[in-house]
């Protein structure tokens, strides 16, 4: 499956969550479609594997302090 | 705030709505994708969007760096004319003689400076062909061959 043909079906499912109300998770779709807008012609598994390297390396891991809070989350404390 | 959590739930749903369907190969793809994102999961998901759009940019960015500083490298140096002219010249003057072609090839084997792009041209040359040669052994086997017909010509004249 090409990126291009993904970024249509994941479109498909931001207009269906727009039309449900569900306009957060509308805008989420849209953001993380526009990932694939240079991509198009790049496999959906060339593309997940680039995007595993680049998070690995670029995206901010959750810091500990907010690991704790998920963790009282879970427990009831909130 | 949406996260990639929730994203992933997403993509979780469409993933069984293709398997439903039977549409394996996209199903596969999506879960690729979920198995992705799945370590990202606390962070939102615009935070997570600009940081890998940000890298997929700069890989890009290297890319093009990369294949045209390749290209302006292999313009940079074109095949010396007059190598080339020398070593057909010697090919050719030792004719049908066994010993001195052995010579002339030995002597441009052992030119471990020469690039294929002109051991080829020497061959083409030579044997009179146009082939694009993919190996300078390659090109070294039809000199060769080209020097056994014309041996094998001039000896059906005698």
């Amino acid at each position: 499956m090409k990126a291009g043909q993904l970024r249509d079906v994941l479109d498909a499912a931001a207009r269906m969550h727009r039309e449900t109300g569900n306009a957060d998770a509308a805008q989420a779709l849209d953001e993380f479609c526009s990932l694939f807008d240079d991509h198009k012609t790049k496999t959906v598994a060339a593309l997940a594997t680039l995007i595993t390297k680049i998070a690995a390396s670029e995206v901010v891991p959750p810091t500990t302090s907010s690991m704790m809070g998920r963790m009282g989350n879970l427990f009831g404390k909130s | 705030m949406v996260r990639i959590a929730d994203l992933n739930l997403i993509l979780d749903h469409l993933q069984q709505l293709y398997l439903a369907a039977g549409a394996k190969t996209p199903a596969n793809d999506l879960k690729t994708l979920g198995d992705a994102l799945r370590p990202h999961a606390n962070v939102p998901v615009s935070q997570f969007v600009s940081a890998v759009r940000d890298g997929l940019a700069k890989q890009t960015a290297t890319r093009a760096k990369n294949r045209t500083k390749g290209s302006a490298l292999r313009k940079s140096e074109p095949p010396d004319a007059a190598v080339i002219a020398t070593h057909v010249g010697s090919l050719r003057a030792s004719g049908t003689d066994n010993i001195s072609f052995g010579n002339a090839l030995e002597s441009l084997k052992a030119q471990k400076s020469l690039t294929l792009s002109e051991v080829a041209e020497i061959a083409r040359q030579y044997a009179d062909t146009v082939t694009k040669y993919k190996s300078k052994a390659a090109a070294l086997g039809d000199i060769s061959k080209a020097f056994v017909r014309q041996a094998r010509f001039e000896n059906k004249l005698r």
